[in-house]
Parts: C-alpha cells; sequence; structure tokens
C-alpha cells in the first residue's frame, strides 16, 4: 500500500480551529490506513487541560486569564496543564498506526525523537526523562510537551516546541504538566534561533518528522485548509 | 452471543491504562469503530473502538478505574 503524507500549515489559528482540522483529518485517515497528515501551527494564547489535570495545577483565576486574553480548554489528549501560544511551533500529526505499528509508547518515542532531531539541528543536546513524556534541556528544563489521544488507532493532538523568548511568560500561570519545573525555549538554548524565520524553523522540523517516521520516503502532498 | 471488549495491546510496556472517560451506556446503540472507552496511559489518550455494530450490555468498569491489557471492560449484543 502506498502510503501518503499531507502537511497543512495553518499558520497561526486558535485552538478550536486546530482542533476542528484535526477531526477532519482524522475522519479521512481512519477510513484510509495509508493516509496521514501532518498539521503545523502556532496558537492565539490559550492554556489546555489534557486528561490528567488537576485544577490547582492553573495557578491563574478565569478572570485574569480573560484579562490576559489567554482561553481555556478542556481537551481529551493525555496529559496535563500545557500552554500554546505565538511563540511555539505546533505540530499535530494524525497518523494511522495500522501503517506504522499500533504501539502507543512507540509513537510518543518517535515524536521526541523527531523533536530532539529538531533541536540537534540547531546545536542544542535535549533529552528525554524516563516516565516523564516530552523533551528536556536538563533535569529541570523543559523545551516541548507532548499530548496525544487515539481514535480507532489514528493519533491526534500532538506536541509544541518553544521557540521564542518573549512568549515565556504565560507558563508562570501554570504547573506545566503537574511539575514545578521551568519551561525554556530554543531562543534561550540557542541564540541564533533569533535570526530564522518562522517558516525556516518549521521546514526543519519538517524534515524531522520525514526522518524519524519515514525515513524510506512517502509521497507528500501540501494541503490547504 | 455477546462479544467481550477487551482492553487492547497499547503497546510495548504498557501494561495499565485509567479508564478517563465512558463513551457507552448499557442499552445504547452504538456502530462498529465508534469510540467506546476513553483510557489513559503515559500521555496517550487512547480511545477504545467498538469492534461491531450492536447494543451494549454491561458496562465493567467506571472512570477513575485502572484496567490491565486483557481486562474485559464491557460487553456487546452484536446486531
Amino acid at each position: 500500500m502506498e502510503e501518503v503524507l499531507r502537511v497543512i500549515d495553518l499558520g497561526r489559528t486558535s485552538f478550536d480551529a486546530a482542533l476542528r482540522v484535526q477531526k477532519e483529518c482524522l475522519a479521512e485517515a481512519a477510513g484510509n490506513p495509508g493516509l496521514h497528515f501532518l498539521i503545523f501551527c502556532s496558537h492565539h494564547p490559550v492554556i489546555t487541560c489534557g486528561t490528567s489535570h488537576r485544577a490547582s495545577d492553573i495557578l491563574a483565576d478565569h478572570r485574569t486569564l480573560k484579562a490576559m486574553n489567554i482561553d481555556l480548554r478542556y481537551v481529551n489528549r493525555g496529559g496535563g496543564v500545557s500552554y500554546h501560544g505565538p511563540g511555539q511551533i505546533t505540530v499535530y500529526p494524525v497518523c494511522n498506526l495500522a501503517c506504522l505499528g499500533r504501539d502507543i509508547s512507540r509513537f510518543l518515542g518517535r515524536l521526541e525523537e523527531c523533536v530532539l532531531d529538531f533541536l540537534e539541528s540547531f546545536g542544542v543536546a535535549a533529552y528525554r526523562r524516563e516516565g516523564l513524556p516530552g523533551v528536556w534541556t536538563d533535569n529541570r528544563n523543559k523545551i516541548c510537551s507532548i499530548g496525544v489521544a487515539f481514535s480507532r488507532w489514528v493519533s491526534f493532538h500532538g506536541l509544541s516546541v518553544n521557540i521564542r523568548s518573549a512568549d515565556m511568560q504565560p507558563y508562570s500561570l501554570i504547573r506545566p504538566c503537574g511539575m514545578d519545573i521551568k519551561m525554556t525555549c530554543l531562543e534561550e538554548e540557542a541564540p541564533r534561533a533569533r535570526e530564522l524565520a518562522y517558516s525556516v524553523l518549521l521546514e526543519e522540523m519538517r524534515k524531522s518528522f520525514l526522518k524519524v517516521f519515514w525515513p524510506r520516503g512517502i509521497r507528500i502532498e501540501e494541503s490547504r485548509r | 452471543m455477546n462479544i467481550e471488549v477487551k482492553v487492547p495491546h497499547l503497546g510495548a510496556g504498557v501494561e495499565k491504562a485509567r479508564v478517563t472517560f465512558i463513551y457507552c451506556e448499557p442499552g445504547d446503540t452504538v456502530k462498529q469503530d465508534a469510540d467506546l472507552f476513553e483510557l489513559t496511559a503515559d500521555k496517550a489518550a487512547f480511545n477504545v473502538p467498538s469492534p461491531c455494530s450492536g447494543r451494549i450490555g454491561e458496562v465493567k468498569v467506571s472512570c477513575g478505574d485502572t484496567v490491565s491489557v486483557g481486562d474485559v471492560i464491557c460487553s456487546i449484543l452484536p446486531d
């Protein structure tokens, strides 16, 4: 069976709009085992609460969030509380695991590998921590959050990598993933990233996904939504 | 004859999961592949699909329960 990867760049968009696109893609992929989607975007500020979140992990009240124009969403991905904002690259891989192996821990591991490869291209040494999904630059500093869901063995939700240092302040409003940790970003770890446009960073991320998930190549179609 | 819906093999090293949402109730009519249960393991939420179209019989788990691979979580009377 020939596999096809449709790549979608939503640019800056709301969390709700991106979730709608993911669900459309999921419906298509569920009926076609060889079809996958990679959705790239960055979000207007939003705090999302996954299936393992605790209310106490949000440190600001609703009024404060509203005053800061930060939305709050409860979502059915794994993981705790996370922040999404314009200074990140967010990737939603809608992949049919019928072709990639029906193994959710392997899939999570591959997502981490993509981010490690992406960071390595900027000279950033990052690593995984056993039992703590995501990508870390040391024991306290996390640079990428991961939280996924599967329906009919098709993945949705995904990962966010912090890029811009100017967009890190909202993390002070939450306990990311229910932990007392510091979130770091690519610009802090590799200052030369400040000079790079979003499109360049996106291209690097795309290369990393292709290298990790489809090392033998895959037919790519650019898709618009 | 009822079909038992079991916690599927979710991947290497994933032996247990937590029931985080139940989409169905006894007596509900469901279609094949419809989401029945949401299980959470590591940082992944996995929706258990219905193996057939039919009517939900007994639901054997509650939200918050921890289940293991192979555990029966509900039964379905197929169409």
